[in-house]
């Protein structure tokens, strides 16, 4: 579904951010991109989200290059992936219930149909009661589910998750991670960026570690 | 479409001080715009009306017999320009200057209405530019019985040269105003756009295309123009009811019979349609900018 072919990104100052990335998702796996701080993490999301370009080598997703891929097109690849960030990125004008059905409105769904899902996506995330609220009434974990819900609200084909339990205290982050992981138990095809990496030790999973832009042991690294 | 209203609307709810803030901005612009073109149409009026109320006078030489003068009067009446053409003969001059009060009658004290020469007072059809009263006056001074002409070419040529100067001035001024109107609504619609892009970036991230994130902005720019509008139009209309009234009392002995322009519906409709492009443009520039900076 996902694959990665020699990607390489150097800033304008001549920092090398990425340097000769491959990687290989099929549909459903989850895979953990771990790392300190400036690894990489990051850039290999926003490069693979159409956020940022790359300097060289390929992304394909469903066999189609993303970056050769016309700024045009963006709009409509972007609505196959759910992208969730540590920076919450709501808006604190609408409540959770508009915030989470943005993504429907894009797209021109029903009102009918919207509303259903959408109270199906706040049940999902445990948010059923705080429909009504803005986001500055609710708490950080809080945040993050509606962060989740509206990534998810489209079924997208894959999740981009950069550093989801990034600023949540212990107790919130492991909720999200639970979350997430339900998200993968019921089918979701999601690629995480987390410096957390007894994660996906804890629940049996291979991360990818990338240091200094670079992987570190596996240089293609299959997850299932 | 309605949708994009809809959003447009919510979001003016969501963030008055933001509506408040560009509508009064674009308000205060078109406010400033349409002072400065009320005040250069009413100088153009001006300049009409006097043109309008200048007429010639025609000062004749001593012992012309009266039937010369008529035949003269007549020779100016056919004129296509003149409207009348009316004499004044000495005595006429003497009992109008004499009526002018007391002062004036003292200084005719000794004196006989002969010293006063034989006039033809012309009255112009319509508004003519100075040069071709100009162009009349020469005309009627190449006659032997023409002493002197008058149309008040020394008052009137100094003041059309400065009012001139003030209609071309005027233009660049205008132009200038007009910019730098252009230029404050702009940045200040930019800045309040601005605040927002964390909501276009949500929109990008999501899969919105351009035209989907711009027409809500470009709904709400419009609105804010509109508002802006109808302060302007408010504005003016209370200055229209409080102000004309008096300042035509100060200046009615100056210049009787001249009215002072103020908005009419097709002005109503300008400032509206200036007020609505004016937002419209705001927001396009503003989103188009941050747009264009995203992937």
């Amino acid at each position: 579904m996902l694959e990665v072919f020699s990607l390489s990104k150097t800033y304008a100052g001549g920092t090398k951010a990425l340097d000769t990335i491959n990687l290989e998702m099929r549909k459903g796996e989850i895979t953990f991109l771990t790392g300190h701080s400036g690894s990489g993490k990051s850039t290999l999301l926003k490069i693979i989200s159409g956020e940022e370009s790359c300097s060289d080598g390929r992304v394909l997703f469903q066999g189609q290059c993303l970056t050769t891929m016309a700024a045009r097109q963006w709009p409509k690849m972007r609505r196959k992936m759910g992208i969730i960030s540590q920076d919450f990125k709501l808006l604190m004008h609408q409540n959770i219930r508009e915030n989470i059905s943005i993504p429907l409105e894009v797209v021109n769904t029903p009102r009918r149909i919207m509303r259903r899902r959408v109270d199906d996506m706040l049940e999902q995330v445990n948010l059923g009661a705080h429909a009504k609220k803005l986001p500055s009434q609710l708490s950080a974990g809080q945040r993050q589910r509606v962060v989740i819900a509206r990534a998810l609200i489209n079924n997208p084909l894959i999740v981009l998750a950069d550093e989801p339990t990034g600023h949540l205290d212990p107790k919130e982050g492991a909720d999200i991670a639970r979350l997430i992981e339900d998200m993968h138990q019921k089918g979701a095809t999601i690629l995480v960026a987390t410096h957390d990496h007894q994660w996906p030790e804890r629940i049996g999973q291979r991360p990818i570690y990338l240091h200094e832009g670079r992987i570190l042991d596996n240089p293609v690294m299959r997850v299932g | 479409m309605l949708y994009f209203l809809n959003k447009a609307f919510a979001s003016i709810r969501q963030r008055p001080g933001a509506c408040l803030l560009a509508s009064s901005t674009i308000g205060a612009a078109l406010t400033l715009s349409a002072l400065f073109f009320l005040s250069v149409n009413n100088v153009q009026a001006l300049t009409a009306f006097w043109s309008k109320s200048t007429f010639i006078s025609v000062e004749l030489i001593d012992n012309l017999s009266q039937k010369e003068i008529e035949f003269l009067a007549n020779d100016y009446q056919k004129m296509p320009e003149i409207k009348e053409a009316a004499i004044v003969t000495p005595e006429m001059a003497w009992a109008r200057f004499k009526a002018k009060g007391p002062k004036s009658a003292a200084l005719l004290e000794g004196l006989e209405p002969s010293i006063l020469p034989t006039t033809i007072e012309l009255f112009l059809d319509q508004t003519y530019p100075l040069e071709k009263i100009a162009e009349l006056s020469q005309n009627m001074e190449a006659s032997n019985h023409v002493r002197a002409v008058d149309y008040g070419q020394d008052e009137y040529g100094q003041l059309h040269e400065l009012l001139d100067v003030l209609r071309r001035t005027s233009h660049v001024l205008g132009v200038l105003l007009s910019l730098m109107a252009a230029f404050i609504v702009a940045n200040t619609i930019g800045v309040t756009i601005y605040s927002r892009q964390d909501e276009i970036e949500v929109m990008q991230r999501v899969g919105a295309t351009p035209g989907f994130i711009r027409a809500p902005f470009l709904f709400e720019g419009g609105i804010w123009g509109l508002f802006g509008a109808l302060m302007t139009i408010s504005l003016l209309a209370l200055a229209d009811y409080f102000m004309t009234p008096h300042l035509s009392k100060i200046l009615s002995p100056l210049l009787q019979g001249f009215r002072l322009e103020f908005i009419d519906v097709s002005g109503i409709l300008w400032i509206g349609t200036f007020g609505i492009l004016l937002g419209l443009s705001g927001s396009l520039f503003s989103v188009s900018k941050i747009l264009g900076r995203k992937v």
